[in-house]
C-alpha cells in the first residue's frame, strides 16, 4: 500500500515537469485513490489540482514542500485549521526566506503533518510538534539504513515518498534545463545541490517497493498518513457564511435602503414593474448572502464620479440603482438571471472600470479601508510558452540573441503548438531557417518545458477582499511592485469562492471626465454649460448629431467603436441606434467575421429565417448568436442541459485555458440534441455559431454597458469635438497614435495650435474650433519644468521673452525643448528662431548674476526643412504641415486625393498615405494578410493587402510609414476600400525618380 | 611653427577596399561591413551600391535587417584590416620617419624639410598615393597643410585626390564648412548648442567670436578651443608610435561552445604557453589581458597582473581573469591572452623550499620534456580532454 505524498507539478517554480492532469492520470493508472500535491513553497495550482483530481475520482491532499535557506520539509494538511496554518506558513516563507522551519511554524503547527529527512530539522521540530504529526522521510537518493537509524534515534516513524518531479527518468535532462534557466547558468555549470537526480520520477507502488525493499512499513505508512489527511474540499460560499446572522441582517437592510434611495434618483417615479424587479433581485441577493458584497462595491465606486460596470452585473437593477452600472436593465431588456440565478452557487463577479488615472487611488483606498490583512490583489501566473521556452533554452545553450530571435520572431506571441520540432520543420514560415543540430536540440528541449510555471505578477485590477484574514484562505506574497498578491490567478480565485472585484483602468472614462471639465470651463455659466455638468446627466441615446456622426463611421476616439473594422461596420450598416451598437460591440470578434457579413445583408433587407423556431431568442440579433447568454439558452433549449451545465459550457468557451474541453462539449451537445429531435443540419449550424465564441465573447449586459459609454463619448465628440479630441490625446487614449487623433481633429475643421508659454497647460485643451497642444506633447520636457511655468503663470501671464527668462528658473535642456517646440514664438514675435535660441541659451548657461544677452550675430529666418525637423524632434510628428503634402508637389498628378476615392469606384488608382494603423489577419488557408489604414492631407481610407501582395510588399510595413500605393477601388455596403496591388516607400520612390532623372539628363 | 608640412593620408573605407582586394567581385555589388553581428552593431564601411539600397554608414544592424534587400553584409575581419593597415603604415614610412597612425586607414606624416624632394609639395603627396596604389591596389587621398587639424579636415571634406591649404588661408578654408567637422564639436554640450542655435557654417561661429563675452558665456570652457579650431589652428606635433613588446596567444575554437570544462582546458593550454614564454624571458608580466570573443560578435576582457612565472601561478591567475571576463552564457568563439609591460623576475630566495620553487621545478621539468618531444607531447588531463572534444 503506497500513496504519493510528495509530488511536484509544473507549479513548482522551474523544477517540476508534471502537469496536474498528467500527475492525476499517473495516479489513476497506478490505482492510487489519493495523492498529495506538495509544490515548492506554495499552493499555486491547488484549486486546479482539486478540480482535476475530482474529475478522476481521486482524493486530493493539500500540502507543500517548504524550502527555506536553512531547511527543507514536507507539510501535509490534516484539517481545515491545518489548511489555514499552511497558508500562513507559506506566506511567512514568501516574506522571509532566511529563517528556520521551527521558527516559521511556531504557533501554526496544528492540523498539519510534517515529514523531513534531515536529522537536525527533525530534532528541532520535535520540540514543537508531537510525534504523531512528525515523520522521517525516506525519499529516493537516501540510504534506507541511514533513515532507519535516524528513526530509531528520534523515535519517529518513517514515511516513504517518491519526491516526484517528473514522469520518467528520461525527463531528468529537462529538469536540469529548468534549473539552469532558474539559476541563470549552463547545464554543466549547475551545482549538485541545485537540481534533482534522475531518481525523482513517478513510481508505481511496485517500483517503490523495488526501490525500498527493506522499508515496507514506511511504504504502508504513506497510505495510513494519507488516510488522516483532509480531502473533502469545498469552495462554495467560502467567505460570507463567516458573517454572523446579525451582520447579514444589517447588510440586507442597508442594501435595501440604498437601492430604493438610488432608484428614486434613477427613475424619479417608481412604477410597479420597477419595484417588483427590485424586490425580486433583492430577494435573490439576500437569499444568496451577497448583500455585503454589493455594499463593498458600492462603497468603492463612490470614490469617483465616473465608473462603468462591465460584465453581467449590468443586468441588475440593484447595481443600476447603486450607480455601479449605467444602463437601465429594464429599458434595455437585460435579464437578471445572467447575473444571479437561483441555481448559481458561486459568487457573481462585479467588474468595474474606473478612469485609468484614478485606479491607483482607488486601490489605495481599498487597501487602506480594508487593510492588508483582509485585502490582496489577484496575481497573473506566467507560464513558459513556445517563444519564451525557446528563448530560455537557447540562452542555456549559449546561442546568441540574434539566432534565438531568428526563430522566436516567427512564432508570434499567442501561438502555442506543442510539437515544436515538427512544426518548425513543416511550417513555411521557417522555410529559410538553418536547422542545425543545436537548433534541433533546443527545439526538443523547449518542447519538454512548455507550460511550466515561470513566475507570478500582479493582475491589472483584480482585488480580493475577505471579512477576516486573507492568509487563512490563500498564501500571499509581495509582488516586485510591492503590492500584496495572492498566489492564485483570477480563474482559481473565482473558483475558490473568494470575493474578487475587478478594478480596471479605462482611458475613455478619463476622456469623458476631462471633456466635461473642459466644457464646463469653456462654457461655464452659459446654458449649455450647466446642462452638461456631470457624467450621469448626459443623455446621448437618440441624439441625432451623435447618430449621424456614428453612421458615417467618424468614431475615432470613441470608446470601443473606433477600430477600423468597427468604423467600417457602422458605415456599412447605416443603422446606428443603441440596440444595434450593442449588437455590433458583441459581434466584432475574431472568429465571427462570417456572421458579421450575414448580419449586414439582413440589416440591408435580405430575407432570413431563424435556424430553428425554438431559437426565438435569436430574433433580436437577426438570427445570429452574438451574446454569451444566447449560447446558454441555445444549449439548454436544444440539448436540455441544466443551468449549471450551460454556465460551465459558457465558461469553457470564454477561457483559453479550457479550450481542450470544447470537443467533449460538442459531443455532448450534438448527441443530446439529436436525441431531442433536432436535425444534424440545425445542430451543425448552431454549433458553428457557438464555436465563434471560443476565447473571446461578451454577455449582453456587458455590451450594453460598453455601448452606453460609446454613446456618451460619441455625444461628446459630436457636440464638443475639440474638447473631446484634446482629452483623448491628453489621456494617451485609444487605438491610434496622438498624431492620428490630431489629424482627425483637422478633418473636423479644428485648428491645431502649437504649444505656447502663455496659453498651454500640461494637457491638450480644446476650445470650440481650436485645440491648443499641451506641454505634455513636447518629448523631452520634464514635468518639473511645466509645473514651474504653470505656477509662475498664476502670478500673471509672461509679457515678453525677457520677462519669462527673469521669472523662471529652468534647466537648459527644458528651455531648449520649449524653444524648439516654438513655445516662445507668441512672446517674441519680432525675433527669429535663432535669436530666441541665442537669448535662451545665453541666459540659462549663466550660473549667477544672470544677464540677458543683447543683440545677436545672426538674424536668419528659419528654413521650412528646419521647422519640420524641429517639429519631428519635439513632438514626434509634424504639426504645421501634413507629411504627405511635402511630397505632393514633386509627385505625378495621376496620384489622386483620398477624398476623391468614391469617384473612382471599380478603377485602379494611385494614392499616397501615411500609415495610421494596421492589423494582420489570417485567411481560411492560414495565409497572412494585412488590413491597413492610411491617410493623406484630405481623408483617411482603408486598404487591404491580400496574401500574395502581402508576401511581396509586407516587409515594407516594418520600416516605412509613408507609402505610394496602386490599387483597385472596391465597394461593400456603400463603403469604399482599396485592394492594394503594389506599394512602395515614398522616400525611396522620390530617390529613385531623381536618380532616373539624373541618368536621363546625363544621357 | 611656420614651414611645417603635415600630410594626412586617408584611405576611405579601408575595410571595404580590403575586402574588394581579396574578392574583386565585390567591387560591383552592394556591400556593407558591420562592426558586429549583434543588434547594436553598426555599418562601418559601405559601398556606393549599398548606399543606393538605402543603407547608411552608422546604421544599426537591427535596422539593416529590416530594410536590407540583397546587400551583402560582411563581418568585421579585424586581423585582415590590421595587417593591411600595418602594411600601408610601412609604405608611408618610406617617405618620412615621423608617421602617426590615426584611425584605421589614416596616417599623419610630418614632411617637414622634404618640400622640394619631388619638385613640389603636391608631387610628394602624389608619389605617396602612387606607391600605395602600386603595392596594394588601394586608393587614398592626401590633405596638406601646416597642421594636423586642417590636413585631416581636407581629406574628410574635399573630394580631390590631393588638396593643399596654404599657410594663412586656414580660416578662409573653414568658414564655409559645417561646424561638425571640428573635433571640439564632438563634445556633447558644444554640439547640442550648435544644433540648438541652428548654426550651419563655421563662419557663423567666427562672427560670434566678435562678441567675446557672449561667446564665452555660450561655450564656456570650450570657447578657447572652439575659437582655435574655427580658424584652423592646431599646434599638436605629429607623434610617431612607440612599440610595445608583448606575448600574445590565441585560440579560435573550431566550434563555438559554452562548455565550461572545454573552455577551462583551453585557458590552461594558453596559460602554459604564456608561462613558457615568460620563463624564456625570465620576466614577469605586469599586464595580462584575457579577451573572450563570443559567437554573437561581442567580446569582454579583463586585465590583471601575475607576479610569478611558473605554470601553476600563471594558470591560476589566468583562470581568475577568465572567470571575471566571462560573465555571459553565450557560446565562445575565441580566447586570447596577451601579456605585456614586462619587468625582470626576481626570485625570492628562501631557506626552505617554497610552493613557488616547487612549482618552478615542476614547470622546468615539463618544459625539458616538451623541448625534446614537442609542445603537445605532455599534456594535463583536462587540456587533453578539452582539445580532444573540440
Amino acid at each position: 500500500m503506497f500513496i504519493h505524498l510528495n509530488t511536484h507539478s509544473i507549479y513548482s517554480k522551474m523544477s517540476g515537469l508534471l502537469s496536474l492532469n498528467d500527475l492525476i492520470k499517473l495516479c489513476k493508472k497506478s490505482s492510487m485513490k489519493k495523492i498529495a500535491l506538495t509544490d515548492v513553497n506554495g499552493l499555486w495550482g491547488f484549486i486546479r489540482f482539486v478540480q482535476s483530481a475530482r474529475n478522476h475520482n481521486i482524493d486530493p491532499i493539500a500540502g507543500s514542500n517548504i524550502i527555506t535557506a536553512m531547511d527543507e520539509i514536507v507539510i501535509l494538511v490534516e484539517n481545515q485549521n491545518g489548511y489555514e496554518n499552511l497558508c500562513r506558513i507559506i506566506s511567512d516563507v514568501h516574506k522571509n526566506f532566511n529563517q528556520s522551519i521551527t521558527n516559521i511554524i511556531k504557533n501554526k503547527s496544528t492540523g498539519l503533518f510534517f515529514i523531513s529527512s534531515n536529522q537536525k530539522t527533525l530534532e528541532s521540530l520535535k520540540k514543537v510538534v508531537p510525534n504523531t504529526h512528525l515523520f522521517v522521510e525516506l525519499r529516493p537518493g537516501l540510504e534506507e539504513t541511514v533513515i532507519h537509524t535516524m528513526s530509531k534515534k528520534l523515535k519517529l516513524e518513517i514515511v516513504a515518498t517518491g519526491d516526484v518531479y517528473f514522469k520518467s527518468p528520461d525527463d531528468s535532462n529537462a529538469h536540469k534545463m529548468l534549473r539552469s534557466i532558474y539559476y541563470n547558468t549552463t547545464k554543466n555549470n549547475l551545482k549538485f545541490s541545485q537540481y534533482k537526480t534522475s531518481k525523482h520520477w513517478f513510481r508505481t507502488e511496485k517500483q517503490m517497493i523495488d526501490l525500498f525493499p527493506n522499508s515496507l512499513n514506511a511504504l504502508n505508512n504513506s497510505y495510513y498518513l494519507a488516510d488522516r489527511c483532509k480531502t473533502d474540499w469545498s469552495f462554495i460560499n467560502t467567505i460570507f457564511p463567516g458573517l454572523s446572522l446579525k451582520d447579514t441582517h444589517q447588510s440586507n437592510k442597508v442594501l435595501k435602503e440604498k437601492v430604493y434611495r438610488g432608484a428614486k434618483k434613477r427613475y424619479k417615479e417608481l412604477n410597479e414593474l420597477t419595484c417588483s424587479r427590485i424586490e425580486h433581485e433583492l430577494d435573490l441577493i439576500n437569499q444568496k448572502g451577497f448583500s455585503p458584497y454589493f455594499l463593498i462595491v458600492e462603497d468603492i465606486i463612490k470614490q469617483t464620479n465616473s465608473t462603468i460596470g462591465r460584465g453581467s452585473a449590468a443586468a441588475s437593477v440593484v447595481s443600476y440603482c447603486l450607480f455601479i452600472t449605467q444602463v437601465d436593465p429594464i429599458r434595455h431588456s437585460l435579464h437578471f438571471e445572467r447575473f444571479i440565478h437561483s441555481e448559481r452557487e458561486d459568487m457573481p463577479d462585479i467588474d468595474i472600470d474606473f478612469p485609468w488615472d484614478e485606479r491607483e487611488n482607488i486601490l489605495d483606498y481599498v487597501f487602506k479601508k480594508y487593510g492588508e490583512k483582509r485585502t490582496a490583489m489577484v496575481s497573473n501566473q506566467v507560464f513558459l510558452k513556445p517563444r519564451s521556452a525557446i528563448r530560455e533554452v537557447g540562452k542555456v545553450y549559449g546561442i546568441s540573441n540574434e539566432e534565438i530571435n531568428n526563430i522566436t520572431k516567427r512564432i508570434g506571441w499567442y501561438r502555442s503548438p506543442k510539437k515544436l520540432e515538427e512544426w518548425v520543420k513543416s511550417d513555411p514560415k521557417f522555410s529559410n531557417l538553418d536547422l542545425d543540430e543545436t537548433i534541433i536540440s533546443i527545439l526538443q528541449d523547449s518542447e519538454k518545458i512548455i507550460g511550466v510555471f515561470r513566475n507570478s505578477s500582479v493582475h491589472p485590477g483584480g482585488v480580493v477582499i475577505v471579512p477576516d484574514e486573507i492568509q487563512k484562505y490563500v498564501p500571499v506574497l509581495k509582488a516586485t511592485k510591492g503590492v500584496q498578491i495572492v498566489e492564485w490567478e483570477k480563474d482559481q480565485v473565482e473558483d475558490s469562492g473568494l470575493l474578487k472585484i475587478d478594478i480596471l483602468g479605462n482611458r475613455s472614462l478619463s476622456v469623458v471626465r476631462d471633456t466635461i471639465k473642459q466644457v464646463n470651463f469653456n462654457y461655464g455659466g452659459s446654458e449649455s454649460g450647466n446642462k452638461y455638468f456631470n457624467y450621469h446627466s448626459i443623455q446621448p441615446i437618440g441624439d441625432s448629431k451623435t447618430t449621424e456622426m456614428m453612421r458615417k463611421g467618424k468614431t475615432m476616439g470613441v470608446f470601443y467603436i473606433e477600430s477600423p473594422a468597427t468604423r467600417q461596420l457602422l458605415s456599412k450598416s447605416g443603422t446606428v441606434d443603441f440596440e444595434h451598437v450593442v449588437i455590433y460591440s458583441s459581434i466584432i470578434r475574431p472568429a465571427a467575421n462570417r456572421f458579421t457579413n450575414i448580419m449586414l445583408s439582413r440589416i440591408h433587407g435580405e430575407e432570413w429565417n431563424l435556424v430553428h423556431p425554438d431559437l426565438e431568442f435569436l430574433r433580436e440579433s437577426y438570427g445570429i448568436m452574438v451574446y454569451e447568454e444566447q449560447v446558454s439558452m441555445a444549449v439548454m433549449k436544444m440539448a436540455g442541459l441544466k443551468y449549471s451545465e450551460a454556465e460551465l459550457l459558457r465558461k469553457t468557451m470564454s477561457r483559453s485555458s479550457m479550450e481542450h474541453l470544447v470537443d467533449p462539449w460538442k459531443k455532448k451537445f450534438t448527441n443530446n440534441s439529436i436525441r431531442r429531435g433536432y436535425s444534424e443540419e440545425v445542430i451543425k449550424e448552431v454549433w458553428e455559431m457557438i464555436k465563434s465564441f471560443v476565447g473571446y465573447s461578451f454577455c449582453k449586459p456587458h455590451s450594453a454597458s460598453y455601448a452606453m459609454l460609446s454613446f456618451t463619448c460619441g455625444y461628446l465628440k459630436a457636440h464638443f469635438t475639440a474638447e473631446f479630441l484634446a482629452s483623448v490625446i491628453s489621456n494617451r487614449g485609444g487605438f491610434y497614435s496622438s498624431y492620428a487623433y490630431m489629424s482627425e481633429a483637422k478633418r473636423f475643421g479644428i485648428k491645431i495650435i502649437k504649444p505656447s508659454i502663455n496659453k498651454s497647460y500640461y494637457e491638450w485643451r480644446g476650445y470650440k474650433d481650436k485645440i491648443i497642444m499641451g506641454f505634455m506633447s513636447i518629448k523631452k520636457l520634464q514635468k518639473k519644468a511645466v509645473s514651474i511655468i504653470l505656477d509662475e503663470r498664476k502670478a500673471g501671464h509672461f509679457e515678453s521673452l525677457d520677462n519669462f527668462l527673469v521669472r523662471t528658473e529652468l534647466d537648459l535642456a527644458d528651455a531648449m525643448s520649449l524653444t524648439n517646440a516654438g513655445c516662445f514664438n507668441d512672446l517674441a514675435r519680432d525675433h527669429t528662431h535663432q535669436e530666441i535660441a541665442y537669448k535662451v541659451a545665453g541666459y540659462y548657461l549663466q550660473n549667477a548674476n544672470k544677464t540677458i544677452l543683447s543683440g545677436t550675430p545672426f538674424r536668419n529666418q528659419i528654413a521650412s526643412e528646419d521647422l519640420l525637423r524641429l517639429e519631428l524632434e519635439s513632438f514626434g510628428y509634424p504639426v504645421s504641415v501634413h507629411p504627405i503634402s511635402v511630397y505632393r508637389p514633386i509627385m505625378s498628378r495621376r496620384i489622386i486625393h483620398a477624398k476623391d476615392i468614391a469617384y473612382h469606384y471599380g478603377k485602379i488608382i494611385y494614392l499616397m498615405g501615411i500609415c495610421i494603423t494596421r492589423k494582420e489577419s489570417i485567411t481560411k488557408k492560414s495565409q497572412p494578410m494585412q488590413f491597413l489604414t492610411l491617410e493623406d492631407e484630405t481623408d483617411i481610407y482603408e486598404c487591404v493587402l491580400f496574401p500574395d501582395t502581402f508576401k511581396e510588399f509586407g516587409d515594407l510595413l516594418n520600416w516605412e510609414k509613408l507609402f505610394i500605393i496602386r490599387g483597385l477601388v472596391e465597394k461593400s455596403f456603400g463603403v469604399h476600400s482599396i485592394t492594394i496591388q503594389k506599394m512602395a516607400s515614398i522616400k525611396q520612390w522620390v530617390k529613385r525618380s531623381s536618380q532616373n532623372n539624373r541618368m536621363k539628363y546625363n544621357q | 611653427m611656420n614651414g611645417r608640412d603635415v600630410f594626412h593620408i586617408r584611405l576611405k573605407g579601408l575595410e571595404l577596399q580590403a575586402e574588394q582586394m581579396i574578392d574583386p567581385t565585390l567591387k560591383t555589388r552592394p556591400v556593407a561591413i558591420l562592426s558586429s553581428n549583434s543588434p547594436n552593431g553598426t555599418i562601418i564601411s559601405i559601398s556606393p551600391e549599398a548606399k543606393e539600397e538605402g543603407l547608411l554608414k552608422g546604421m544599426k544592424v537591427s535596422t539593416i535587417r529590416k530594410i536590407n534587400h540583397g546587400v551583402r553584409l560582411l563581418p568585421y575581419n579585424k586581423s585582415l584590416y590590421t595587417k593591411i593597415n600595418h602594411y600601408i603604415y610601412k609604405i608611408v614610412s618610406d617617405f618620412t620617419p615621423i608617421v602617426e597612425p590615426k584611425n584605421m586607414g589614416e596616417f599623419f606624416l610630418d614632411m617637414h624639410g622634404m618640400r622640394y624632394l619631388k619638385g613640389n609639395v603636391q608631387n610628394n603627396g602624389l608619389s605617396i598615393l602612387k606607391s600605395i596604389k602600386e603595392k596594394t591596389n588601394m586608393f587614398g587621398q592626401v590633405g596638406i597643410s601646416q597642421n594636423k587639424l586642417v590636413s585631416s579636415t581636407i581629406t574628410s571634406v574635399v573630394l580631390n585626390k590631393i588638396h593643399e591649404v596654404k599657410n594663412g588661408f586656414e580660416s578662409q578654408f573653414f568658414s564655409s564648412l559645417n561646424p561638425f567637422v571640428l573635433p571640439i564639436v564632438s563634445e556633447k554640450s558644444v554640439s547640442r548648442l550648435i544644433e540648438f542655435l541652428l548654426i550651419k557654417k563655421i563662419e557663423n561661429i567666427q562672427s560670434m567670436m566678435l562678441h567675446k563675452k557672449e561667446f564665452q558665456i555660450l561655450f564656456g570652457a570650450y570657447s578657447t578651443q572652439l575659437e582655435k579650431e574655427s580658424h584652423g589652428k592646431d599646434f599638436c606635433p605629429v607623434i610617431p608610435v612607440k612599440k610595445q613588446e608583448s606575448i600574445l596567444r590565441q585560440t579560435i575554437l573550431p566550434e563555438d561552445t559554452n562548455n565550461f570544462d572545454i573552455l577551462k582546458g583551453l585557458v590552461k593550454d594558453l596559460s602554459e604557453q604564456v608561462a613558457f614564454e615568460l620563463r624564456k624571458k625570465w620576466q614577469i608580466s605586469n599586464k595580462v589581458k584575457i579577451e573572450v570573443h563570443y559567437s554573437d560578435g561581442r567580446s569582454s576582457n579583463k586585465t590583471g597582473k601575475i607576479n610569478e612565472i611558473d605554470d601553476f601561478s600563471v594558470i591560476k591567475g589566468c583562470y581568475r581573469l577568465f572567470e571575471q571576463a566571462n560573465k555571459r552564457r553565450n557560446r565562445i568563439r575565441s580566447i586570447l591572452i596577451q601579456a605585456s609591460h614586462f619587468t625582470p623576475y626576481a626570485e625570492q630566495k628562501t631557506m626552505f623550499e617554497s610552493i613557488h620553487s616547487k612549482n618552478m621545478v615542476l614547470s622546468k621539468a615539463i618544459e625539458s620534456i616538451r623541448k625534446r618531444y614537442g609542445v603537445h607531447s605532455l599534456q594535463t588531463a583536462n587540456i587533453f580532454q578539452a582539445l580532444g572534444k573540440i
